[in-house]
Formats: structure tokens, C-alpha cells, sequence
């Protein structure tokens, strides 16, 4: 075993870790079957950490090379923790929190994804596999015969076996609508409230707080919505057409209209490209600290790679779990070398090689952008964040109007403080449009 | 087997397939997306976009442009539940 649950008595008294595991471990202990194997986890706690923490790493095969693939960012911005639970296909096991007695499957591989005999694949093309030249020379009847194979073998899962209801959608009409409940987006939330407005807030995550419930180094509790915000927790904002947004949740689709649409939506974490970036075991910062915060270890032996505050906190964390180990690496000439899990890490400036359990990557902050962009947003390349960004000026406002962005949106890697100030600002200029005493 | 690096992880996209596409012309983003298929699986571009957008400036020198078209759905909704709003319930608030 080398990703484990750790146990109370490993992590030092006192630490805002030790504050978060024991919170997260308070709850019920379930279980739930993967592949045929009892896996015990705590009630809510996502299934893709559960599973982490009883060192199944391989939860998928990718979808043409099969090569293996298991929980990368750890908060529905990848892939890799796609699985069957009961009869429904392609349900994000980090997003879906454990009930007890669920029945999770892998998908697209034989006789399952730690061990899929269709991993052939990847060493029958070893420069990836480019459809526009895959045995087009080679006569119709061949492509014909290999585009058939090559069907039959991608893919994400089959059908359920029978079709789910999903309850009538729901339409709401408020003044302001704020999506992403992290510490600028409830902010913004309040100070629209405060000026009198009607404000929706919703967030994908089951709890208030954003990324600060990642943080294993800060135990402090989240600043609260005002009691008159309607929130929308476990709501995904799925798109945006004109005044209206539509979310799901776990009853179906809300749509909401509103005159004003912050979007606090902070950022993804983008493993960047080095070999073996997607093996099973490589993980980002933030993922790696989110399980910490559920007591999940995701390696005895950890390397970290980059510089930035999701591998400032998860060293720092590190530190107060005993046993633990930790190495440094660039992020720059890394490779990652194992068979179906990370288990060396070269470094190829000097040529140094760990072994390890763990790959931590801090890889680029980008913004997620993609709903102000269908918002009507301009988006620009960020030389300095070395990713895309909504443009907007100083207050938060892009060039569509009613359209605001606030918190690590737009402003990359900033403090809590800093985020929290920031949409209080980007907050109080949309209630000052809503209010009609702005050009935008 | 693990000596591949990948730009795009849901589709299945080497580093290697998007700098060959790079030199066979396709010098910005959304021509690389419609020749080699990055960005179009099930996270629509979260990961592979910035990997992408930094191999294209690497190669041309030239800050890139635009992002591919963010489309709905911004994440993965269900069908069944969109269905739904065929029929809507009257409006609350």
C-alpha cells in the first residue's frame, strides 16, 4: 500500500490539518464496491478519494490508446475518474459523494481498468494514434475494416439500461446571479445583496468556500452568503445564452435569468506537458491537498514539482504527517516513468531520478473563462499568467454589458484577502449597473 | 509505455501529433483543434487549451491569438435534464 488513509495519531496535534482530517473523518463509515472490491469511505466524502485512499489508482483507460488513467485535478476538471456507478455511465467519481453500497465499474476495458488487455494500443502507436493518415493508404476495405475496430474500441461507457426521469426544469428571475461561492464570489454575492438586490449564488460544490475547503493548511471557517442570497449549492453552471444561465443539480435543470452575471469561477489546474504526464499517480497540487484534507495520503514518497501556493501548502502539510516524504523536482525536464502508476520521476537537466509514489505538480492557474466567454466576454492571452483571461477593467466589468468577472478569474494566484476584496469591488460596481449608474 | 506526453488527455492527443500539425500549418488554435481533435472530449478544453496555446507560441513566437469557441455545455449536463426545459415550470422570484 502506498496511497493509505492516514490515521489521527500520524499528523501533528493542534495543525489546521489535523483540524480538517478530523472534521472530514467525523462522518459515517460506508463502503462501496469497485471492480468487485469492497472500498470503505466516510459518508459524502467523494468517491474518487475514497478510492485514493485504498490505493486504486486506476480507474479509467483513455479512450482510443487505452492507457491507464486515474484522479488528476480531483474536482470535475478532468477525465481520469470517470466511472459506472449502479447503471449510470461517465459519473465523475470526484464529484459524486459516497452513500454506501453504490456499485462503481470501469469503463471501455477488458476485464477492467487496472488490467485491460486492450492497453495493446498504446505500443502498437507509439507517436500517437493521427486518424488522418491511420491506414488511409492502405485500400478502402482496410480503413473501412480499422475505423470499425477503432470504433468498437473508444468511447466512454454504454448506455443506461434504463432511461432516468429528470423533473420539469426550473426557471427563477433574479437581479444578479453570482456563479462560484468561493471568497469573491461571496462577496460579490453580499455586497449585491446589501445594496437591495435579488442575487442568486450557485456553486458546483456542496459547501461555501471554494478552494479555501482545499487548504490543509488554513482550518478557518468561510466568510457566509447573507441569509437573503439564494443559494444554489451542487448546482454546475452548465451554459449561458443571452439574460439566462441554465445549472444542474441533482434534480435537473434551473435556469435563471438575471440583468447582472458575476463570474467568480476562480481556475483550473493544467498539469503541463512533460513525459508521463497522465499517468495514474500524477496528480495537481490542489488535488493532492484536497485529499489531505479528507486524511487521504496520496504517496508516502512525493514528488513535488513547481513553485506556487498549492505546492507551498501541500509541503507544508506534508511536513506534519510523520512518515512522510517529499522531494523537489522542476517541473521543466521532468519524466514520468512507471507501468500503470507513477513510480520514478527523472528529472532530465541533471539526470537525478526518485522514486516515488506520488507525482505533486503545480502546474499553470488558468482562468476558467468559459462561461463569460458564452457570457459575451472578450478573452485575451495573459503573457504574465501564461494562459487565456476574460479582459475586463479595473473594476471586474468585460465588455459585455451586465457581464462581471472577480477573484482568481481574473486576477491568477492572489490571497484570500486580496480575492475577497476583490469581488466586494467587482460586487459593488454591478449593483451600481443593476442601479443604472453605469454606462456598462 | 508511459513516454508519450500528452496535450490532450480526453482525446487522446500527443504533444508530439500537435507539433507535427504546427509544422504542417495549422498555426493557430482552432485550425490545431479541427486537425488533430484536442479540446473536443469530455472536458471541452480545461487541460489541453493552455498546454496547446504555449506549444503554438513556442513554435511560431507569436503570443496566441484566441481561445477555441467555449460552447455549451461548460460542463458535461445531462441530455434528459436539458430535455426538460421543453417544458418549463412558471418562473419563481
Amino acid at each position: 500500500m502506498t496511497a493509505r488513509r492516514l490515521a489521527a495519531s500520524e499528523i501533528a496535534k493542534g495543525t489546521a490539518l489535523a483540524r480538517r482530517v478530523a472534521a472530514a473523518t467525523s462522518a459515517a463509515g460506508v463502503s462501496f464496491e469497485h471492480d468487485g472490491e469492497r472500498v470503505r469511505a466516510f459518508e459524502g466524502e467523494p468517491l474518487a478519494i475514497a478510492l485514493l485512499a485504498a490505493d486504486r489508482l486506476v480507474l479509467s483507460r483513455s479512450p482510443k490508446l487505452h492507457r491507464p488513467r486515474g484522479a488528476t485535478c480531483l474536482r470535475g476538471h478532468c477525465e481520469g475518474c470517470l466511472v459506472r456507478v449502479d447503471d449510470e455511465p461517465n459519473v465523475m467519481a470526484c464529484r459524486a459523494l459516497a452513500r454506501g453500497g453504490e456499485s462503481l465499474r470501469s469503463q471501455n476495458a477488458f476485464p477492467n481498468a487496472a488490467l485491460d488487455v486492450f492497453s495493446v494500443t498504446d505500443w502498437f502507436f507509439p507517436r500517437g494514434m493521427d486518424h488522418h493518415h491511420l491506414f488511409v493508404g492502405a485500400g478502402r476495405a482496410v480503413n473501412e475494416t480499422m475505423q470499425y475496430f477503432a470504433r468498437k474500441m473508444s468511447g466512454l461507457g454504454t448506455l443506461p439500461e434504463a432511461p432516468r426521469a429528470f423533473a420539469e426544469a426550473r426557471r427563477l428571475r433574479v437581479d444578479a446571479l453570482v456563479v462560484g461561492a468561493g471568497a469573491s464570489g461571496v462577496a460579490a454575492a453580499n455586497a449585491l445583496c446589501r445594496k437591495g438586490f435579488d442575487v442568486a449564488l450557485a456553486d458546483v460544490s456542496p459547501r461555501v468556500g471554494g478552494s479555501r475547503l482545499d487548504d490543509p493548511t488554513d482550518a478557518g471557517e468561510p466568510d457566509a452568503p447573507d441569509a437573503r442570497v439564494r443559494l444554489r449549492l451542487g448546482a454546475a453552471a452548465v451554459a449561458c445564452f443571452d439574460d439566462s444561465t441554465l445549472l444542474e443539480d441533482a434534480e435537473g435543470v434551473l435556469e435563471v435569468r438575471a440583468r447582472v452575471r458575476v463570474f467568480a469561477t476562480g481556475t483550473h489546474d493544467v498539469v503541463g506537458a512533460f513525459a508521463g504526464n497522465d499517468l495514474p499517480g500524477v496528480l495537481t497540487a490542489r488535488a493532492f491537498c484536497r485529499a489531505l484534507c479528507h486524511g487521504a495520503l496520496a504517496g508516502e514518497r512525493v514528488v513535488v514539482a513547481g513553485e506556487g501556493p498549492w505546492s507551498r501548502r501541500a509541503r507544508e502539510a506534508l511536513a506534519q504527517v510523520a512518515g512522510a516524504r517529499c522531494e523537489a523536482a522542476s517541473p521543466a525536464s521532468l519524466a514520468a516513468l512507471g507501468s500503470r502508476r507513477v513510480e520514478r520521476v527523472v528529472t532530465s537537466a541533471d539526470g537525478s531520478e526518485a522514486r516515488c509514489d506520488a507525482l505533486v505538480v503545480e502546474g499553470t492557474a488558468a482562468a476558467s473563462y468559459e462561461l463569460a466567454g458564452q457570457a459575451g466576454a472578450a478573452l485575451r492571452w495573459s503573457e504574465a499568467r501564461a494562459c487565456f483571461e476574460p479582459a475586463c477593467d479595473d473594476d471586474g466589468a468585460t465588455d459585455a454589458p451586465g457581464v462581471f468577472v472577480c477573484g482568481s478569474l481574473r486576477l491568477g494566484g492572489a490571497s484570500l484577502e486580496a480575492r475577497a476584496a476583490d469581488g466586494a469591488r467587482v460586487g459593488a460596481r454591478a449593483a451600481e449597473h443593476l442601479a443604472g449608474g453605469s454606462a456598462r | 509505455m508511459s513516454e508519450k506526453t500528452m496535450a490532450c488527455r480526453c482525446e487522446d492527443v500527443t504533444l508530439d501529433e500537435i507539433e507535427r500539425a504546427i509544422a504542417d500549418g495549422h498555426d493557430d488554435l482552432e485550425s490545431l483543434k479541427r486537425y488533430t481533435g484536442f479540446g473536443t472530449g469530455w472536458c471541452q478544453g480545461r487541460q489541453c487549451v493552455t498546454v496547446c496555446a504555449l506549444a503554438l507560441a513556442a513554435k511560431t513566437g507569436e503570443a496566441p491569438r484566441a481561445p477555441i469557441t467555449p460552447r455549451p455545455p461548460a460542463q458535461p449536463a445531462h441530455l434528459g435534464a436539458l430535455a426538460s426545459l421543453a417544458k418549463r415550470a412558471p418562473e419563481e422570484g
